[in-house]
């Protein structure tokens, strides 16, 4: 599915708006000792563009990423190889030019990124999620509380899996 | 292209989401603790129970049309999640890569799902569905991934959509009161634990992290990052992991609990 540029951008800017609505709100309910009034929800508000923008560039990257690489990875997996990789400082300890341009721009990255909560940003895509339930709700009594059950253990089996694959090699790698 | 472009121009819904949001957050993350960790309400939880509420056929509000341009516009909302997510995990880079091994081989972890999941699935009487429902953790790429293999009509379509429905409105909840259990009973690291966190759902992670973070407080910002990581390594390889290794493996499986469950002769008749 190709989707057109335009639209991705309008739709980018419309869920933008209000996650650093969400986010100004946890911001000045953190600050008690901020003024009361609108004043400080704006000022949030503003502070959060420039990091959003920087969002906005990662997206489209991953978009035309997966548009021209010719391997079958969602477009999420670019995005957040992007993200990542601008946002690695320089390697420990060292001081030549690559570390010291990295250490800046990840620096950058993070001064401004760093004013939108994670949370923020997890609100409006479940809003969205929520708004589009209902109409699963047939799906949902047909299978009933079969699925539901199966479901309790898939997650139990998907969680307790790693622990153990983890803890072992972090035992036997002598990490923990 | 037209899809992106109903969605673009579903003004309700859109209204409807901010309208959530601002309320939402305005509600603010309540914690009630626990004997065992605490359960976490985040402000996203009362988002999707009151979108849900809304969308009610009854209620007239939302016609499908609107519900389908919804559902669209979670995979654009999501992408600036994404991308946010990148920008944990980078900062954090050279401290993931110290325990990169453990990291990578807990991946496989995430086919522990079809063996705690199928016999169960099998004894309760499910047939075809238990394939779609346990070879993954029911995420969007495993909803992609069956709807391209059997199609989401069919009985694999409706087991994966039956536990990703679940997990979409229980999973945070689960995950949280999930990890707080499994860190009380003090067995395993909580490195280990927070590497498990990953299960390429952004709400269960985040969830998961928050129950560690409150149990944990010290070791917040490694245990956000190793999450995170852990989230970008399933979102990377999850898709592949679930067709190369845990669809057939589920296939397999499911035909020996069938033929526990049901006796030698009657596969044939089961597919």
């Amino acid at each position: 599915m190709k989707i057109n540029l335009w639209h991705l951008l309008g739709m980018l800017i419309i869920s933008a708006i209000m996650v650093l609505c969400g986010n100004a709100i946890i911001f000045v309910r953190a600050h008690p000792e901020l003024p009361a009034g609108v004043g400080p929800y704006l000022d949030c508000f503003v502070r959060g563009i420039p990091g959003m923008i920087i969002l906005f560039i990662f997206t489209f990257a991953g978009v035309i990423c997966k548009r021209h690489i010719p391997l079958q990875l969602p477009a999420a997996a670019y995005i957040v190889t992007i993200g990542c990789i601008l946002s690695i400082p320089g390697a420990p300890g060292s001081t030549g030019p690559v570390s010291q341009f990295m250490n800046d721009l990840s620096g950058t990255i993070m001064k401004y990124v760093g004013e939108i909560s994670f949370m923020s940003l997890t609100t409006p895509v479940l809003a969205y999620a929520g708004l589009s339930l209902a109409k699963d709700l047939k799906i949902l009594k047909e299978s009933g509380w079969k699925l539901a059950v199966v479901s309790i253990f898939v997650f139990i089996g998907t969680y307790l899996g790693s622990i153990v694959i983890a803890d072992a090699v972090l035992r036997m790698t002598g990490q923990i | 292209m037209e899809d992106s472009l109903q969605a673009l121009k579903s003004v309700k819904v859109h209204v409807l989401t901010l309208i959530l949001t601002i309320l939402c957050e305005f509600l603010g993350t309540k914690i009630i603790p626990l004997p065992v960790g605490a359960i976490v309400f985040f402000p996203m939880l009362y988002a999707l129970l009151l979108g849900f509420v809304i969308g009610l056929p009854r209620l007239r509000i939302l016609k499908l049309a609107e519900q389908e341009e919804a559902s669209y516009l979670i995979n654009i909302s999501v992408m600036l999640l994404i991308a946010r997510y990148g920008t944990l995990v980078g900062p954090n880079f050279f401290k993931i890569i110290d325990s990169g091994l453990a990291l990578i081989l807990q991946e496989f972890g995430n086919l522990g799902t079809a063996f705690c999941a199928i016999p169960v699935a099998v004894w309760l009487g499910l047939k075809r569905e238990t394939v779609g429902a346990c070879f993954s953790n029911a995420r969007e790429n495993s909803l992609a991934l069956i709807s391209e293999v059997y199609g989401l009509n069919s009985p694999e379509g409706r087991g994966i959509m039956g536990v990703y429905i679940c997990g979409t409105v229980f999973g945070s909840i689960f995950y949280g009161l999930m990890a707080s259990i499994i860190a009380s009973l003090g067995i395993f690291s909580v490195e280990s634990q927070a590497m498990a966190a990953g299960t390429g759902s952004a709400s269960m992670m985040t969830a998961t992290i928050g129950a560690l973070q409150a149990l944990y407080p010290e070791k917040g910002e490694i245990i956000a990052a190793y999450g995170a990581a852990s989230n970008m390594l399933t979102s990377l390889d999850g898709l592949y992991m679930s067709l190369f290794i845990g669809l057939p493996m589920s296939n397999w499986l499911y035909r020996v609990c069938c033929r526990v469950k049901y006796g030698a002769d009657s596969e044939s008749a089961k597919s």
